[in-house]
């Protein structure tokens, strides 16, 4: 405003970068309490909206939750390099021995086990409840076993090797549980598949919960964004609201959604134990941890704050001037 | 300050509601803007605020080519201009306190200082009292001028009112109109769009006449 012939110019208040980077961190404190306090106004529906979101968080967290404890059981059965030899009854001690000390030399295996038949006996009367009827009998019926760990874990070699002590003339048995666990692990990938492709089918309903949550407060304050706007407010400033009740729902859903798969984790937790005692397991079903919780409110914050930015930016994309 | 160069605005239905329109307004004038409903005058303040864009011409505010700004540049332009709305546009959500400091949350000025305006500005327009009621439950003399001083709280370079007499008898008419007197003389550069010839006679002002979008008179 160079020109001021007429008169000098009104004093106009300049705001410097400075004082808006200062100001900034005010505004947010702002707008998070008005935030607060709109969302305390109604506090049934706050609540209602925010049960929907958990229960949409809560079965993909659960259903991911008991994939990984199902996971952990698998891996604990670690048996994929492993070769059970079931020796032949008629062997004696020193035969066995000897058996052994030829599978030490061997390049191509890591571990060499014997379970022999003693032992067996006696870990089988502990654990599997039938032991009276065990120390009934006369002869001791168990084999000794040896238990190897195989060098090379692929597929084809675990095979024939297996193929290969099976073959000596020590061995009865050769078993390698490969099979069944890849069937498992088969079946447990499609299942996580599944489990992944609903739980994106979960987060686009909470994205519609909360977009359209957003969307109708929108509407609710359309003549106070139509007013700032004319009086030069950004839209970043028009947003900021909003998007602050996308991340507040957000962050609501994830932690009753945390707070009721802990809960449905603690009910199961004492039955699964149980179970797992039946089957000789000391398994304990693992929770979703600080990791998986921390996880969770993640995504969930960042849904509210994704609905909340679509369903804004859908509404300002039309006050540009044409 | 404000510069229209032959300025014409066609909306998509074919309407043409400005036709190669040219004036220039100086910093610190006071100009009136006349003209029966429908002649433009609402078409000429939404180009200036960028609310639309003119179809051909070139429009420069405060030495900027309006043509020439982004969607990102529109908030700064508007920050430096006050609008008096002829419905007031008040929001009845919020005391009339909080009415009149949006403008300066939207600027980003601090709590006390904007407090602070906030009653300067009251105190012009003579609603000191008034800061904690509901707008709704002020008369429409005094709702108008609560939306004077929600446009001038920021001190804007361009005050710039569509029928801010609109609803108004005679006499409220006539203290708005020294309101925007008032202001003038501290140096704001006033815009007043109106249809009431007898106010604006009185005023004794610079006056742009438009007549089915095309200015006619410029006294």
């Amino acid at each position: 405003m160079s020109n001021t012939k007429t008169r000098p110019a009104a004093q106009q208040h300049k705001v410097t970068v400075q004082d808006r980077r200062r100001l900034w961190a005010q505004q947010h404190k702002e707008v998070a309490r008005d935030c607060f306090r709109q969302l305390f106004m109604a506090p049934l529906s706050t609540f209602m909206t925010v049960l929907v979101l958990a229960i949409a968080l809560t079965l993909p967290s659960f259903l991911f939750t008991s994939l990984a404890n199902v996971a952990r059981l698998a891996d604990s059965w670690e048996g994929e390099n492993k070769i059970s030899l079931y020796l032949q009854t008629n062997l004696s001690a020193s035969q066995i021995d000897g058996f052994v000390q030829r599978l030490l030399l061997r390049e191509d295996l890591i571990a060499i086990d014997l379970i022999d038949s003693e032992q067996g006996l006696l870990e089988f009367q502990q654990l599997s409840g039938v032991g009276d009827v065990i120390s009934a009998l006369e002869q001791n019926p168990l084999p000794a076993v040896v238990s190897v760990l195989a060098r090379d874990t692929s597929e084809e070699n675990l095979a024939a090797l297996s193929q290969e002590l099976a073959a000596m003339a020590q061995v009865e048995q050769a078993q390698l549980d490969l099979e069944w666990i890849q069937r498992f692990n088969a079946g447990l990938l499609v299942v996580e598949r599944g489990v992944i492709a609903l739980s994106f089918l979960l987060a686009f309903a909470v994205l519609l919960v909360i977009g359209n949550t957003v969307r109708l407060n929108v509407a609710s304050r359309r003549d106070e964004i139509l007013v700032s706007k004319l009086m030069g407010a950004t839209n970043a400033w028009v947003r900021r609201p909003f998007l602050y009740t996308g991340i507040c729902y957000g962050f609501a859903g994830g932690v009753f959604a945390w707070l009721m798969l802990e809960l449905s984790l603690l009910v199961m937790r004492t039955p699964v134990a149980n179970l797992a005692q039946l089957y000789q397991s000391e398994f304990v079903l693992s929770s979703l941890g600080m990791i998986g919780g921390t996880v969770l409110l993640a995504i969930a914050v960042f849904l509210g704050w994704l609905g909340a930015l679509l369903s804004v930016n859908k509404f300002l994309s039309h006050l540009d001037p044409q | 300050m404000i510069k229209f160069e032959h300025v014409s605005k066609k909306y998509a239905t074919g309407f043409e509601a400005i036709e190669d329109v040219s004036f220039a307004i100086a910093p610190g004038e006071l100009v009136f803007l006349t003209g029966h409903s429908g002649a433009g005058k609402s078409t000429v303040l939404k180009l200036i605020m960028l609310m639309e864009r003119a179809t051909t011409g070139s429009i420069n505010v405060a030495q900027k080519a309006l043509s020439a700004m982004g969607s990102k540049d529109i908030p700064l332009h508007r920050q430096q201009i006050g609008v008096v709305f002829q419905n007031h546009q008040l929001l009845f959500d919020r005391s009339v306190f909080d009415n009149i400091a949006l403008p300066l949350r939207i600027c980003g000025y601090e709590e006390k200082d904007a407090a602070r305006r906030v009653r300067a500005a009251l105190d012009k327009v003579g609603l000191l009292r008034r800061e904690k009621m509901n707008p709704r439950a002020l008369s429409a003399g005094e709702q108008q001028r609560i939306g004077i001083a929600r446009a001038i709280v920021h001190k804007p370079k361009i005050l710039l009112a569509d029928e801010p007499t609109g609803n108004l008898d005679p006499q409220l008419s006539a203290e708005v109109m020294t309101l925007f007197q008032q202001f003038n003389q501290v140096g704001t550069t006033v815009l007043v769009a109106s249809h009431d010839l007898n106010l604006i006679r009185r005023m004794n002002c610079r006056t742009l006449t438009l007549k089915q979008g095309r200015l006619v008179d410029d006294v």
